[in-house]
């Protein structure tokens, strides 16, 4: 199979189009999964075992520093380490994808449900996992733009 | 964060300087000071900073503490900066106004929470909204 690339300033960067004949209909599950695997992928540590496993990046939902390390917890629950400091991190990873919430906290903007504010008169936002995390003031500002 | 806290001190410190330059100026103008007392302005400039510059900014914009933390740092810290300030500007000053400190303990504390209750409720209020507009 022959494959042609065209760019659309248009299009939103989170998809990608693809157009096939009617008649490569059936294969269209096949190269949606092929396409999913060439996803970017983060090297992370399991602590339970010790071990290296990838991950894709759209499955993480928050990244946490935790000193000279982060935790990354993916959103189906699980937790993994990640071997370098949240700055490190943050400058690595798309910034239109994960956002910077205050000091300690990297989330995925796939995965926000809503933002409220706090009985005791704080900013939270509340992710598709139910999971809440505050918001600090000065990075609002930073994020407003990449919300859309 | 320390980069622009560190820019807020500085920026602070400098109108500082020249607001009690000029307020020396205006009410003190007859009057001869020693070299020395510009440490005094000095000291006065960077205690102003240290609240205004780097405390308040990193409460209100940076850290992500429980409002009845919020307050008893800034009241504590802003009663011992205050007399500090007026000390450095004349220690007779502070003799007069130290038999008052419960009274401006009580307006500090008061006014604190007026700020980081009522007002930053209200605000983060109005900041959620918004951002869920954006969501949307």
């Amino acid at each position: 199979m022959k494959i042609t690339f065209e760019a659309d300033a248009a299009m939103d960067r989170r998809i990608a189009k693809v157009i096939t004949h009617p008649a490569e209909q059936e294969h269209w599950r096949h190269m949606e999964e092929a396409i999913q695997q060439a996803e970017q992928k983060l090297v992370v540590l399991n602590a339970k075992n010790n071990r290296n496993v990838q991950i894709s990046l759209s499955s993480i939902a928050v990244i946490e520093s935790e000193d000279r390390m982060c935790s990354v917890r993916v959103i189906s629950g699980e937790m993994y380490l990640l071997n370098q400091r949240l700055k490190s991190a943050e400058a690595e990873l798309d910034p239109s994808f994960f956002l910077r919430i205050n000091n300690q906290t990297l989330i995925n903007k796939s995965y926000i449900k809503e933002f409220s504010s706090t009985d005791n008169a704080r900013l939270q936002v509340v992710l598709t996992n139910e999971l809440s995390y505050y918001v600090s003031r000065f990075y609002i500002k930073n994020f407003r733009g990449n919300l859309i | 964060m320390i980069q622009q806290l560190k820019h807020s001190f500085f920026q602070v410190f400098t109108l500082t300087s020249l607001w009690v330059t000029l307020l020396l100026t205006v009410f003190y103008k007859n009057q001869d000071i020693s070299m020395f007392y510009l440490w005094h302005v000095a000291g006065i400039a960077a205690i102003s900073a240290g609240l205004y510059g780097v405390m308040y900014n990193a409460l209100w914009n940076h850290f992500t503490l429980r409002p009845l933390l919020n307050i008893a740092i800034s009241s504590v810290f802003t009663i011992l900066g205050g007399l500090g300030v007026v000390w450095l500007f004349s220690a007779e000053m502070v003799e007069f106004i130290l038999p008052w400190w419960p009274g401006m303990l009580v307006l500090a504390v008061a006014l604190h929470t007026l700020a980081f209750y009522v007002y930053a409720g209200r605000d983060s209020k109005r900041k959620a909204e918004e951002l869920n507009r954006i969501l949307k």
